[in-house]
């Protein structure tokens, strides 16, 4: 084997990929060779230098146009505001959970029925949140109207 | 979060989680953007508008993803699909002809100067620093079917099954573009070796 076929074959040797034989002739030529050995040496700190190679940071704004542009353009923009009265997609997004999750929760969070479709209104959703806060329960059947600011005074029994 | 698998995650993506999304583009936008900046040359301002292509891209296929694919497979196949579409569609190929070593270097703050790899000595390669900055540009100057297969193996720690279902290649080729790929970075970071080190 001359130092031509042995630099060839040195990647699939040093990888082990390489039948006993052509092991075997590799093995002997580097033991008389020092310059292919040199080469062996040089691929080997090669294989481990890259995985050490640094890291590249996108920008913040890249980041940030990235994470706006998913938002915006796959048609999820967070919302913030939200009316009086929920449906359930709303009440999922107002939870900030997806529909399977706050699926499994309808038993517990305040609802009503209007034309055959299920609807949340915020405050109640709001007060839920807090007994979950609190480890109060949420006194449901107690009808009387109140003021989100102060639903805390109102709205719950001990647990 | 720990204990829930990007497999998971993705499949809360599929049901509507943002939350679980940005978790995935926390975890992976390092490794993808590497990928792209690498198979870019360096190129900094391409990279980081493909950076955001993908992730859009990932979102918007969210329901075509089967649990049963590797979630990092599946997301750097559109990255390198989404990277060699941009390839291809560019007018002028000149990023893909030489690696800014200064720029390389620009990234790390550092201020190395250019040195071709005939400079290479025996004594380098336990440089690791200088090493690394003639892999860098030896690695800018492959072919890129060579190119992505050593970033995503041998840089990014991709199996070569995982490799072989992202570039939806036989497992064996990958096997053998890798070494050829290996052997033609080695070639060209020790040209100098040779020349220095004992004749043959």
């Amino acid at each position: 084997m001359n130092c031509k076929e042995c630099r060839d074959l040195l990647s699939e040797y040093c990888d082990g990929a390489l039948d006993v034989d052509g092991a075997r002739a590799i093995k002997a030529h580097l033991k008389k060779c020092p310059a292919c050995r040199d080469q062996q040496k040089l691929l080997e700190a090669m294989e481990a230098t890259a995985r050490t190679l640094p890291r590249h940071e996108p920008g913040t704004e890249c980041l940030l146009n990235t994470l706006a542009a998913i938002h915006k353009n796959a048609g999820f923009a967070r919302r913030t505001e939200f009316g009086p009265v929920l449906d359930f997609q709303e009440l999922a997004e107002f939870l900030r959970v997806d529909l399977e999750t706050a699926g499994k929760y309808l038993d517990e969070i305040p609802s009503f029925e209007l034309g055959g479709k299920l609807l949340f209104r915020r405050s109640s959703v709001e007060a839920w949140i807090v007994s979950k806060e609190t480890g109060f329960r949420l006194q449901r059947w107690e009808a009387q109207p109140y003021e989100t600011s102060d639903i805390t005074n109102r709205i719950f029994i001990s647990a | 979060m720990t204990g829930i698998s990007h497999e998971e995650l993705m499949v809360q993506v599929r049901g509507g989680n943002v939350a679980a999304f940005e978790l995935l583009f926390e975890q992976y936008r390092l490794p993808v953007f590497n990928f792209l900046f690498r198979m870019l040359n360096g190129e900094r301002g391409p990279a980081e508008e493909l950076l955001q292509e993908v992730f859009v891209k990932l979102y918007e296929a969210r329901k075509y993803y089967e649990p049963s694919a590797r979630f990092s497979t599946w997301l750097f196949t559109i990255a390198r699909n989404r990277c060699l579409n941009y390839l291809a569609s560019r007018p002028y190929r000149q990023c893909r002809q030489t690696l800014s070593l200064e720029a390389m270097a620009g990234e790390r703050g550092g201020q190395a100067e250019a040195r071709t790899p005939t400079d290479f000595t025996a004594q380098d390669a336990g440089g690791t620093q200088e090493l690394g900055e003639l892999l860098e540009r030896a690695i800018g100057n492959l072919p890129d079917e060579y190119k992505e297969i050593f970033i995503l193996h041998a840089v990014e720690g991709f199996s070569h099954r995982d490799v072989a279902g992202i570039l939806k290649m036989n497992p064996a080729t990958v096997r053998t573009n890798y070494h050829r790929a290996r052997t033609m970075l080695r070639e060209k970071i020790g040209t100098g070796l040779t020349r220095k080190g004992t004749k043959t």
